[in-house]
């Protein structure tokens, strides 16, 4: 299952998440989907010590919402970069605003790409579709070896 | 030269000519005396000349007297003569020493003498002397004696008249010495005089300026002027100070300045303090607040300044201070309207990203899943249904357009402002580009002013343009041949920007309702918008403090004028 090519979409909000998951079904997408549903949740995922020692698997790609309780999305972008094991995994910002701040922050922290989810479902589709295209298909992950080369 | 040098100068000059004059006197004294000298000299000579001749006779008289009586006392008589003349023929040759004619004439005499002598003894009796008078060697002498007579004559008329001359000459020169000193001593005299009265002059103007200076000091009154002396007591006083201090100069001249610090300032030592600091320094320059006499407080500008003597002598300080109660107020009353504006933007920035981030939400959702409904229940939806379904997707998107246009005027009017040189023409060229890319099927004739150049905040100004022009492209789409223009045109002796159309235009009626937010002259279905481009619009222009109005009517087309 290592090449398994995992999304991790980081959303609070329950019907965003039932869009989402619907429009990745309807382009066809059928790769595992990890949902984290508050950014505590996010850095659970990554950083929780398990009983057996086991670390999940890096996702291909990290859909993250900036908007989230307890720990707000460009948190869980500073802690991803601050970590050896984390800090090459590519990050899509996928959230309602474009407001400048989010953009300058999002991308000062080291997000690799920013789109705002449309309103029209239609729209929202097709950046789904064009996401999953991109960074599932056509983007190629960091290594694993370099990924976890502190330099 | 200066004034100084040319007295010493002039009265040096006249000094050393008395000097000249006064030795030049005693020179011709001495003279005077050695002239007489020479004068008695030449008498005494004269008077020996005569002695030889009495001596002479009074020998050949003793030899005849004897010769005819034998009386020996005539013998006597004339030995004596003959002793006498010896005597006076050598007390001649010492006076007259010095002159070589007259040795020459006296070594004829002793000659002639000794010959007439030799005569005189040849005679021995009465008849041998009658024609003795007739003898060539008493003719000689006598004309001897009359040559050498006449020589010391010449003698006394040459020297005197060479006194007479020098005298003159000494005479002449004492008078135009003393003439000349006392025109020099006059010019000096006049000379002092005149700098006198430019002096007095001088200070008369420096006396008149003081007291200019002195009534314009103390006639200030909106800055207290005043003196104080080293230790910082109180030595002159304006007033503008009696105006803002409240003490009148009688009372408080001789009083220390600290009683105008806060008793805590005064604790901390800072009239001591400044008066040090200026003492350093040169001077020193404090805002704080102040005391009346009254204990009222006042907020003031001072500036304290070390006034020093041209040998660098501290001799006291001048204070100028500026009541600036009235502004420090009106600092406060703007700092805290400031605050509060800062405050409210904050508000509103925080609102803006709420209302970006959680209002977009719902919208999502129910466009989401009306969509979902058309898909996954379409066998059981009519067409009635279909259509309600449709409404509520094209309500959510309105609703999401109008969201995103809020949140643009919202940020058009707290985004901070920066100005820069704005290529307007350019700018208006690429907005057009971009209307024709977006419907490439309209005609439509759009010129555009060369060379507009403005300062601004290119944003701003972009949210200005792009909403005009977008508005004329949008409300000439009715029009066959639209056409659209971008300039400048002069108004009021300045100019405005301007932008043209021959569109639908709006009844000016309603002209006020324009620039206000979500407010709407057309039916959406007639033209589509939100009713916000205008409101930003004004806000944009607002913050260059620039104006904007329209003209229009209906179908005529609509003009936006604008200044930054």
């Amino acid at each position: 299952m290592a090449d398994e090519k995992i999304i991790l979409l980081v959303e609070d909000n329950s019907d965003d998440e039932a869009l989402t998951l619907r429009a990745f079904q309807k382009n066809n997408m059928s790769n595992k989907v990890m949902v984290a549903r508050d950014g505590a949740e996010a850095l659970d995922y990554f950083f929780a010590e398990h009983k057996d020692g086991r670390e999940n698997p890096l996702p291909q790609v990290i859909l993250l919402d900036l908007k989230l309780p307890k720990v707000d999305g460009l948190e869980v972008l500073r802690r991803i970069r601050a970590d050896a094991r984390t800090k090459l995994l590519p990050v899509v910002v996928l959230t309602s605003s474009k407001e400048e701040q989010d953009l300058l922050r999002s991308y000062a922290l080291g997000a690799n790409s920013y789109v705002q989810k449309p309103v029209d479902f239609n729209q929202f589709m097709d950046a789904a579709r064009q996401l999953g295209l991109y960074w599932l298909l056509l983007n190629e992950r960091p290594p694993a070896a370099m990924a976890a080369d502190p330099g | 030269m200066s004034f100084k040098g040319k007295l010493a100068a002039a009265f040096g000059t006249a000094f050393l000519l008395w000097v000249c004059i006064g030795v030049l006197s005693y020179r011709r004294m001495l003279q005077d005396d050695q002239d007489q000298r020479l004068l008695t000299h030449t008498y005494i000579v004269l008077a020996k000349l005569d002695s030889v001749k009495i001596d002479l006779a009074d020998a050949k008289a003793g030899q005849r007297d004897y010769i005819l009586t034998g009386e020996p006392s005539f013998l006597a008589t004339h030995q004596a003569a003959l002793g006498r003349l010896r005597d006076d023929l050598q007390i001649l040759r010492d006076l007259t020493a010095d002159n070589p004619v007259q040795q020459r004439s006296l070594d004829r005499m002793d000659s002639l003498a000794a010959a007439r002598l030799a005569e005189l003894r040849q005679v021995n009796s009465v008849d041998s002397m009658g024609a003795d008078s007739m003898k060539p060697s008493v003719a000689q002498i006598r004309a001897l004696l009359g040559d050498m007579g006449a020589e010391e004559q010449r003698l006394l008329v040459q020297r005197s008249d060479a006194a007479r001359a020098s005298s003159r000459k000494v005479k002449l020169l004492i008078v135009a010495g003393n003439v000349l000193a006392l025109l020099i001593l006059c010019w000096a005299g006049l000379a002092i005089y005149r700098e006198m009265a430019k002096r007095r002059r001088a200070e008369e103007t420096l006396r008149q300026s003081e007291e200019r200076f002195r009534l314009l000091v103390s006639s200030v009154q909106d800055y207290a002027i005043l003196m104080l002396d080293p230790e910082g007591r109180v030595a002159s006083w304006n007033a503008g100070a009696e105006r803002i201090e409240g003490y009148a100069a009688e009372e408080i001249i001789g009083q220390h300045f600290s009683r105008f610090y806060l008793p805590e300032d005064i604790e901390g030592g800072k009239p001591k303090r400044e008066l040090q600091i200026a003492a350093e320094q040169g001077k020193v320059e404090d805002e704080g607040w102040r005391v009346r006499k009254d204990g009222s407080r006042f907020w003031a500008d001072v500036v304290i300044t070390a006034v020093r003597d041209d040998s660098g002598r501290l001799r006291g300080f001048s204070k100028v201070a500026r009541d600036l109660t009235e502004r420090k107020r009106a600092e406060q009353q703007t700092r805290l309207q400031n605050a509060l504006l800062e405050a409210s933007n904050k508000e509103l920035e925080a609102f803006s990203y709420a209302v970006s981030h959680d209002l977009r939400a719902p919208l999502r959702s129910i466009d989401g899943f009306s969509q979902a409904l058309l898909e996954d229940c379409a066998p059981r939806l009519d067409d009635l249904g279909k259509d309600h379904l449709q409404r509520v997707r094209a309500a959510t998107q309105r609703m999401a357009a109008l969201i995103d246009d809020l949140l643009d005027l919202a940020r058009i009017t707290r985004a901070p402002m920066r100005r820069e040189t704005v290529d307007l023409t350019a700018m208006a060229a690429a907005i057009a580009a971009d209307l024709r890319r977006a419907q490439p099927g309209r005609f439509v004739n759009l010129s555009i002013a060369p060379g507009l150049k403005d300062s601004g905040d290119p944003n701003l100004l972009r949210c200005v343009l792009e909403n005009l022009l977008g508005n004329s492209w949008k409300f000439t789409s009715k029009r066959e041949r639209a056409s659209i223009e971008f300039g400048k045109i002069p108004i009021n002796g300045s100019f405005a920007y301007f932008v043209r159309d021959n569109g639908a235009g709006f009844d000016p009626t309603y002209a006020g309702r324009l620039f206000g937010p979500f407010q709407r002259l057309h039916a959406s279905a007639d033209f589509p918008g939100t009713g916000v481009g205008l409101a930003a619009v004004q806000r944009a222009i607002r913050r260059h403090g620039g104006r904007i109005w329209a003209e229009s009517a209906v179908d005529k087309g609509a003009t936006f004028y604008f200044t930054l």
